[in-house]
């Protein structure tokens, strides 16, 4: 099974394909591919010890977290599917992070086919230019038209971090709703930061904030 | 209900604030870790009847900042450091003419080509030397994602009141985090330009801009104006905050993403009984010299905390003219000191003192 992970800058990709390999390595071997293209900072490859102590593999290019500055992809999809049951593709922001997925776009059709493809469009409604469902709707078609492949459904992860309280998400969920409306697509689930209660349900995932700053510890 | 919470980097958050403040041109040229300045703006400069250009170099951009500001308009360049060097010579056209603008520098690891990770290197470069001849900018150092809006809206101001360019001096940390921002309402009053080159229509004298002047005594004396504006500008913009110094041993003193860590340090050692406190400067020109000195009172040493080899160490041993030993701890080329390695330096100089 293939996920593909995509969204606006800063909306929870990384934290989402971290939060979801973690799940999926309790059945089957799993990886995080990372393959954002676009900004060398705060990248899946960051998130290797995390992914390590939850049975989940890292698969990034061999110049992650170096200074040089450069977009390659040193690793094939195809192959890496006949070594893992479920691969999880962390790409780069918005329409210009997308794009090197296209690389791929043959085979992914093809396990799409197969039913063995989702693409899950992460959301943050709190992220400025993506604030309302409208301009997350008009990411989503900038989105799917870069990487040629349709999104499937819909991870609504707005938060503030630290500073999310019950309203944000609320607030939030009404939005997703709004943008599953607009786009017909399936909210898969929306995610709550761990410190908050309550929203314990199927349609909740409770996340931690995996990205912080050393005087943040 | 009130002012609403957004999650943003500190590059957007900085590049919405100058927005709101009526900057209407933004020249561009992509360099990591500032990149998300150029592409806000050019998703938002259109929808707000502003003009964005990404330049074919970092020098055009800055000669078109000349350009535009030469008409009075709220105009904007950001670079990281690299970038910066090249800016210099226009940046000295800028201060020579006196034009205000906005330049955002978002450092990166350093000297040459240097690396993508974030630093404090250019300290130097934009309090002392941001370019030839006899000159200063404001250089703004914001230590928070709200920072980099508010202290973006108070550079635009700033610079159009003192006819100066202003910098924004942030670090990749900084341009990178993410943390909620709200914008205040922030109504750009625009001053009077009546320098400005928008077109006499025969009504006035045609203004000039210009940074060359053919008699040397007109040029010291267009030099000694420019000084005696900079006094100004020290007794009303220098900006500082300070935490726990009112009885502090050991003053640490740090700015921006720096600043951060430096104050989870002087936290740890008061929980050890520590008497320290941290001096942040939010301008580096003006420096706030006079923060240095009324810490004297208690103040045994100090220590500047840099993600450099040491250069703002050097202003704060002048602000109290060596009169007490001036300590440094950084890290440079893109590794980023720990909360935990200054306080190992604050327990170091706390035993010293002790004896």
């Amino acid at each position: 099974m293939i996920t593909v992970i995509t969204g606006h800058y800063g909306s929870g990709k990384t934290t989402a394909a971290a939060h979801l390999a973690a799940e999926y390595a309790k059945t089957g071997r799993t990886c995080v591919v990372d393959m954002d293209t676009v900004n060398p900072y705060y990248r899946a490859a960051d998130l290797k010890s995390f992914l390590e102590d939850h049975g989940a593999a890292l698969i990034a290019p061999m110049y992650a977290r170096t200074n040089l500055d450069l977009p390659v992809l040193d690793y094939d999809i195809p192959s890496l599917s006949r070594e893992y049951d479920n691969i999880i593709i962390d790409m780069g922001g918005d329409d210009a992070g997308a794009f090197p997925l296209g690389k791929f776009a043959g085979f992914l059709e093809s396990e799409g086919q197969r039913g063995q493809l989702s693409h899950l469009f992460v959301v943050n409604f709190c992220r400025m230019l993506t604030e309302t469902p409208e301009l997350a709707a008009e990411s989503i078609r900038e989105i799917e038209a870069a990487c040629r492949l349709k999104v499937t459904g819909i991870i609504n992860n707005t938060n503030l971090r630290d500073d999310t309280d019950r309203q944000t998400i609320e607030d939030g969920i009404i939005k997703a709703q709004e943008l599953g409306r607009l786009t017909s697509l399936p909210v898969v689930f929306s995610t709550v930061p761990r410190f908050i209660d309550g929203f314990s349900s199927g349609e909740f995932r409770k996340f931690d904030i995996l990205i912080r700053n050393n005087w943040e510890m | 209900m009130s002012q609403e919470k957004k999650l943003m980097k500190g590059n957007e958050a900085l590049a919405e604030a100058a927005i709101r403040s009526g900057c209407k041109c933004y020249f561009g040229y992509p360099i990591t870790p500032q990149t998300e300045i150029a592409a806000y703006m050019a998703k938002r400069m259109p929808k707000v009847g502003g003009v964005f250009v990404q330049a074919e170099s970092e020098i055009a951009a800055i000669n078109m900042v000349y350009g535009a500001a030469s008409t009075g308009t709220r105009c904007m360049t950001s670079s990281s450091s690299p970038g910066i060097s090249l800016k210099s010579e226009g940046i000295s056209y800028l201060a020579g003419s006196d034009l205000p603008c906005v330049i955002v520098n978002v450092q990166r690891g350093g000297p040459g080509l240097g690396g993508i990770q974030p630093s404090q290197s250019d300290y130097y470069m934009a309090a002392k030397a941001g370019g030839h001849g006899d000159f200063h900018m404001l250089v703004f150092a914001p230590s928070s994602v709200q920072e980099m809006a508010d202290l973006a809206a108070l550079a635009f101001e700033s610079a159009d009141k003192y006819r100066m360019p202003a910098m924004i001096f942030a670090d990749g940390l900084l341009g990178q985090m993410m943390e909620p921002v709200a914008f205040p309402e922030i109504s750009p009053a625009m001053p009077e330009k009546p320098w400005a080159c928008t077109g006499h229509g025969n009504k006035r004298e045609h203004n000039i801009v210009n940074s060359l002047y053919l008699v040397p005594e007109e040029l010291e004396r267009s030099n000694f104006e420019r000084f005696a504006r900079y006094e100004t500008v020290k007794k009303e913009l220098t900006l500082y905050d300070n935490f726990l110094t009112e009885d502090a041993d050991i003053i640490v003193t740090a700015y921006g993403a720096s600043a951060r860590i430096a104050r989870s340090a002087v936290t740890a050692a008061r929980a050890q009984g520590i008497k320290a406190g941290l001096i942040r400067p939010k301008t580096l020109w003006p420096f706030p010299v006079q923060a240095y000195r009324d810490a004297l009172s208690t103040a045994k040493a100090y220590l500047s905390v840099e993600m450099s080899m040491g250069q703002m160490v050097d202003d704060v041993r002048l602000a109290i003219e060596c009169s007490r030993p001036v300590h440094f701890f950084g890290h440079t080329g893109g590794v980023v000191p720990t909360p935990s390695e200054v306080l190992e330096q604050i327990r170091k100089i706390n035993s010293g003192l002790a004896k």
